[in-house]
Order: C-alpha cells, then structure tokens, then sequence
C-alpha cells in the first residue's frame, strides 16, 4: 500500500458485526483500496435469531449468523470481490465455506466501549478459535481456518506486505463507528 | 390371573383420559366374563390335574394417537441491507512529482529503507479519526468521513511528511478542520494554528477536495505565513499577493497556483478583483480573525462578500470584550447563525460544534501546575489618606473637563491612582512592599527563588533598596540590553540571589526562567494576556514544579475595580468556551475606563490613549 508497490485497483475487506441487546445483530463490511481508503460499503439492518434457531442451532449459532447469513450476505452484496477478507471474529470464519476468498482473522484487543455508544457491543471473545492455526505478519496477528490453511498464502502478492505494514486492526474501528452513524437515526421509540 | 386383572393397562399418554376410561372399561368386562360356577369344582390335588387349563384372553390396546408435528422455521431471516459507493479515488492521491536527482535518490536512498522498514513495524500511538461536524445531515455524507482512515496512516499513505512530528491535539485540530466548511479554530497563543492550518489545506489540496484557498492575514504576519508553508507543505505552490496594480492583476487571476496569501488592507484594496462574480474560492482563511468582528466595518463587508465554499476563521482571541465579538467572526463563517441578544450559555451551545479551542495545560501533559492567589492588602494610613485625597480631586477635575476630556485624561488618573497604591510618593509607605518582604522571607528560607514584576521601574527601585539583604537582581527598560543576559545567568545560577525585580515590557517575553516556582505580580497590568507572558517566563514546559502566582490587589482601590472587570471578563469568556482558562488580550475599553470613576465618555469620537 505505501511506498507504491502495490497497484490501487486492487481492494480488501473487512467484516464485522455488532451486538444490541435489544436489536440483534449488525453487521458491517468495509472494501478499501490499497491505500486505505474506502471504496464500498455494505451494513445489515438488525439480524435477530428466533428461538428456534436459537435452540436448534445451539453452540454454532453465532457461526450461523454472523458467517452464513450477515457476511455471505454483505459479501455478495458489494460490487468488488476484494483479494482478501479480514474478519475480526471467529464465529465468521463460517463465511468461507461460501466464498472462494482467503479468510484472515484479525486477532485483536477488544476495543474499549465508549462512553456514547454503549449501547452497541462488540462481538466477544475476538480471540482465535481452537482449529486455526496462527502467525503473526508485522503489527498483526493473523489466524485462519485449519480446514483452510493455505489461506494467507493465497493471499496476492501485491498484498503480502500490507499483512506487514497496515495495521489490519484499524479499520474495524471504522466499521464499527459507521454502524453507528448508520443506525443513530433508526432506533425504536422507548 | 387376579393381579392381573386387577391393573389396568395404562395408556401411554397419560394425558389421553378418554383411553384411560377405555382401559377400566375394559377391565371390568373381563370380571364379569368369569364364571360363577367355577366355585362349584370338586377340589383336591388329583382333580385340579386332571382339569383341561382354561385360559382367558385379555386384549389391551397399546396403539397410541400418531403425535402432532411442528414445523419451525429455519431460513435465513430476511433483513434489509444499506449499501455506500465511494467515488475511486485513484490517482487523486499522488503527490506532485518531484524532479529528483539521481544522486539525491542514491543518498537518500539508504536512510529512507531504514525508515521504511521501521515504520512498517510500527503502530501509531493512536489514531485521529475525522468525525462529521453536526451540521452534516445526509447519511452518505456523514460516512465519508467516518470510513476515511485516520490522519496518521492516511498522511503516511498520501506521502504526507511532517518536518516534525504533530501532537496529538495539532492532529485532532486537522482532524477539525478537515470535515467543516466554517470553523473557528481558536487555540491558545502558541499551540500552532498556523501548522494545524498549513497541514489541512495541504491534505485538502492533496485530496482534492479543494482547489483554490485565499489566506487573508495581518500584514506583519505574511512572511511567517509564507515561511510557515516552506516548512509545513513545501511541495504546495503558494503566492503572496502584492506590488503594483499590474501584478496583483496577474496574481489574482493566476489559476496554477492554489493558495492566495494577502493582507487586510489589500484585500480592501482589490475588492473588485476579490469580488468579481466568476471568482469563487473553494476555502478563506482569515487570520486574526478578531478583526472582523465589528460587522459594520468595511473590511468585513468585503471579507463577508467573498464566494466561497468553506470559511476559516483563526484566532487565540475570539472574544476579546463581548459576546458579541464572537457573532461578528460567525457572520463571516455561518451569518445568522447567532446573533448579539444571545446569552452566554446560549452561544455556547450553540457554537460548540464549530469552535475549538485548547490551552496549554489542557494539551502540554509536561506543564506543571499553577496556583494563583490573590492578595487584597489594605493600603496604609497614610497611603490611604493621599490616595482618597487624589481620586477625588481627579475626578472633579476630570467631570471639569465636559467635551474636552479625553481618555488620556483618565489614563493619567488611574495611573497616578496605582502608583499611589505602589507607594505613598513622600514617604514610601507601602502595605504591599512590606507584604512582599514577609513572603520572600519564607520563599528564601526555603531555598526558592521568585520573580517580582512591576509596571514601573520606579517601584522596582524601591522595592530593591528595602530587599538588599536578599541580592535582588533588576531587569527592566533601564539595564542596558548587552547586561540582561548576565544578569539571568546570574539569577540562574547563584542561589544567593533570591529575587530578580522585572518590568512587565522587558520580562514579558523570550526568556525561560522555569526554576523560579514562585511570582509576585506587585501591581497589576491593564491587559491579563501581558501578565499570562510575565507568569508563563516561570510557567513554562520544563518548571521544576508548580508555580504560585500571587497578585497583589490594594483593597477599596482603583486596583480592586480594574481586577473585577477583568475577572468579570475572564468568566464571560470561561462561559463561552466551556472550562477554558485563557481570555487572553481581554484589556479595559474605553467605556470601561471612564466606568472606573463612574463618569460617562463624550459624545463622538474619543481619542484613544496610545
């Protein structure tokens, strides 16, 4: 991305999502150019499980609804299909299963809630899942799936050093702001 | 066989009572299907053998009713989605190519690899995000901000360098600047407007979200603006505007250069070149935008004309009297927005979002503490008599005057009045000198040295031949220039002398005298932003430790009246900008003078004191 060794046509993604007590679930997806800069992006209105879903899928629901239905859907939604896609939680590594794109988990510290938003919360634990398998790439720690462990190495070259030199963190923070902003003015009456 | 038939088969569903009914039904047949006559057989061992076994057959339904199935519903959940297209910005970004040569590149190129590679292991301390101002209503617009990458990494990828590495708080000024179309960035002296302004029209430009930026400035300030831009954004092609009528035809019409620097005066000069109706600026700066604050001037006539997009408005003092200066500055940035009937608290509230304003403590985290402590002294008897005997006859004699009177004529009262206060002009008596010598004495004894400032030279000679036990050193108008140096090393460095005796003009600024923690204001200036200078010499990024700061205020004076205008005026503009400390150059208007004696200025124009 600096230094101009990367051609800016190229995109990466990111996919999050966020937690409503009350609302469900929202989900983010930010495509960014080489440079950092956005390019795309897609949010879900709130994404609530039913009880049934809730029983039945048990254990795997966050995979459920987080992978399967918000990132497939927020994924196929955008208009570029980026080299890469960096997730921040390990319930969406479900998303690959759907997409021939390498996975990355970016591993994390939780960001702190602030004071204004508390209302929405980030996905806990945004710690790696027991079947990946772990690296670190500059600044960043890096999980992918187990069942996929070639992942980072499909990973283009003109994009192998940003796993070094961006901070892959970053723009999470971003996602999670704009959903924010997206949703301030839509909240149900008290 | 009896056990048997006395328990019913129980139905599996214990809930279907109908089956449960059957079931005893049943049973009850089967009692009475039982011959009675079986009681009449012979009965005997022998006989009971030879008896054929008679078996009854017992039927017990066990087919149950088939169970109600639910279907539940696992689809996806259908949910809406919102989708955000940012125009590509590709090539946008480049910087303007540099014409480098090949043995520069060769030289640099060493060192520049060793950065590289050390920046891309490197996370920045933190980030600065740009946030939408509040006056952004439309979503799409809102998120482009939210989603663009912060200053820090977005200023690297743009290949942005900074000569030096921004604070935090210039940063979050950018940050400020970047998103709003009027904003009033009015950081206290020092904090480095210039380079937060420099740094956001450079990105701006870089961006391309502006084209065309006039800077309108102070005279005095053109160079330091045109030096400012070597450092901070050298790569941008900027024009002082100037010269002969032909030349500042050229300039203003030159289309290659995107920044524009002129004083006021020139621009009232070329208004028709300013205000030609084909002649839009994407962004005006003002600095020292205190100057338009008067809505009816001429200047701010024509500054308020100007086509623009975007209005900056810079200033360490954007309310120097009233609220009202600050509706002035916003007619220029948002006209309407606020007018002059509005409370404090009003303006406040309703200009948050467009002002920003930091100190230095609020920002410099390496600032020590600093205590203030005012001291009213009651004047001396003999003070006293001469001082009320003075103010009467002064004000008697300025009423006499009608028409002719002048406010020099209250300048030399009110003067005449604090010297008074300083000391009796016969006897020297003074209430404050012999305050002071009791708080150096505890200052010394605690191995501390103090800075005393008085507006008159003539005070701090006395007030050196009452403290000679103490080695003061004086520094003021009198020293010759070539001296003062080795009288601040002295002071510095031998601790025998404990006070150094300075005038407000040649101690106010340049000079770093952080190791004095303590400062004695001996009479009071007209203008707090010239005491800030005096108190700042001690108070400094450095300081040892807290510095206290006391102010000497001569009770049932004119002293006393002039501190509680200031005071007044320093909460006013605390109320404006939420908890800001600095009212900076907030000194005594006329109206204020004449108030002092409670007699009203003469109708017209008042010669202003120099």
């Amino acid at each position: 991305m600096s230094k101009g060794k990367v051609a800016t046509s190229s995109a990466f993604g990111f996919l999050t999502a966020l937690s409503h007590p009350q609302r469900g679930n929202f989900g983010g997806y930010l495509i960014l150019n080489a440079n950092g800069r956005p390019l795309e992006f897609h949010c879900t209105a709130p994404v609530k499980a039913n009880r049934a879903q809730e029983i039945l899928y048990g254990p795997t629901l966050d995979s459920y609804l987080l992978g399967e239905v918000i990132g497939v859907t927020l994924v196929e939604k955008a208009s570029q299909k980026p080299d890469f896609l960096c997730i921040d939680h390990p319930a969406m590594f479900s998303v690959r299963e759907s997409l021939n794109l390498p996975v990355l988990q970016i591993l994390q510290t939780p960001p702190s809630p602030k004071e204004e938003t508390q209302e929405f919360i980030p996905w806990e634990p945004q710690s790696a899942a027991e079947n990946t398998l772990q690296f670190r790439r500059g600044c960043n720690q890096i999980a992918v799936s187990s069942s996929y462990p070639s992942d980072e190495r499909n990973v283009s070259d003109q994009f192998k050093e940003m796993l070094e030199s961006f901070d892959l963190s970053e723009p999470f923070e971003r996602i999670r702001d704009a959903i924010q902003e997206a949703h301030q003015g839509s909240r149900p009456a008290a | 066989m009896d056990d048997a038939h006395s328990h019913p088969a129980v139905p599996s569903d214990p809930q279907s009572s109908k089956e449960v009914e059957e079931a005893g039904k049943d049973t009850q047949e089967l009692s009475e299907e039982i011959p009675k006559s079986a009681e009449l057989f012979a009965t005997g061992m022998t006989s009971a053998l030879e008896r054929d076994p008679k078996f009854d057959l017992v039927s017990i339904p066990v087919q149950q009713e088939r169970p109600r199935a639910v279907k539940l519903p696992l689809g996806h959940p259908k949910f809406k989605t919102f989708s955000l297209a940012f125009i590509p910005d590709e090539g946008k970004s480049a910087p303007p190519e540099e014409e480098a040569s090949d043995e520069k590149e060769a030289e640099n190129a060493e060192v520049q690899e060793e950065e590289e590679l050390k920046e891309e292991y490197e996370r920045p301390e933190q980030y600065t995000r740009i946030k939408p101002p509040q006056d952004i209503v439309k979503l799409e617009d809102r998120l482009y901000y939210v989603l663009q990458p912060p200053l820090e990494t977005w200023a690297r990828d743009l290949k942005v360098e900074f000569p030096f590495k921004p604070f935090p708080y210039q940063f979050a000024g950018i940050a400020f600047l970047y998103a709003r179309y009027a904003a009033l960035l009015a950081d206290e002296m020092g904090l480095g407007k210039t380079m937060q302004t420099i740094s956001t029209i450079r990105l701006l430009l870089r961006s391309r979200e502006v084209r065309s930026v006039l800077l309108i400035c102070p005279k005095p300030l053109l160079k330091n603006w045109e030096r400012e831009f070597q450092l901070w954004a050298p790569e941008i092609p900027i024009t002082i505007l100037g010269g002969d009528s032909a030349k500042r035809e050229y300039q203003w019409n030159v289309v290659d250069v995107p920044v524009k620097i002129a004083n006021y005066e020139l621009i009232m000069r070329d208004r028709d070149y300013v205000l030609d109706p084909d002649r839009t600026f994407d962004l005006v700066v003002l600095d020292e935008a205190q100057r338009i604050k008067n809505t009816s001037n001429s200047t701010a006539k024509v500054i308020r004309a100007i086509k623009r997009k975007r209005s900056w408005a810079l200033s360490g003092t954007p309310v120097e009297n009233r609220p009202d200066d600050l509706v002035g500055i916003f007619e220029y940035l948002s006209p309407g927005y606020i007018t002059p009937s509005m409370k404090s608290a009003k303006l406040a509230e309703l200009t948050s979002d467009y002002v920003l304003r930091r100190t230095k403590p609020e920002v410099l985290d390496d600032m020590p503490p600093k205590m203030f402590r005012d001291m009213e002294i009651d004047l001396g008897p003999t003070q006293r008599e001469v001082y009320d005997l003075a103010e009467d006859k002064g004000v008697l004699k300025l009423n006499d005057l009608g028409h002719e009177l002048t406010i020099q004529h209250v300048f030399v009262l009110v003067t005449r009045l604090k010297q008074i206060c300083n000391f009796e002009p016969v006897t020297k008596e003074s209430s404050k000198l012999d305050q002071l010598e009791a708080e150096l004495e505890e200052v010394a004894a605690s191995g501390q040295q103090m800075l005393v400032f008085s507006q008159w030279v003539d005070s701090l000679d006395i007030i050196e031949e009452r403290l000679k036990r103490f080695n003061p050193l004086p520094y003021h108008g009198r020293i010759p220039h070539k001296k003062r140096n080795d009288i601040i090393d002295r002071f510095k460095h031998d601790k025998r002398h404990k006070v150094l005796l300075m005038s407000y003009g040649a101690g106010g600024v340049g000079l770093n005298l952080q190791f004095a923690t303590y400062v004695f204001l001996f009479d009071r200036w007209w203008n707090p932003a010239i005491e800030d200078q005096a108190i700042n010499r001690a108070h400094r990024i450095g300081a040892a430790g807290p510095v206290t700061v006391t102010r000497f205020i001569s009770a049932n004076t004119i002293e006393q009246r002039i501190d509680e205008i200031l005071t007044e005026k320093r909460e006013m503009f605390d109320t404006i900008f939420s908890d800001q400390p600095s009212p900076s150059s907030m000194g005594l208007c006329q109206e204020e003078l004449f108030g002092l004696f409670d007699i009203r200025g003469p109708q017209g124009k008042i010669d202003v004191a120099a």
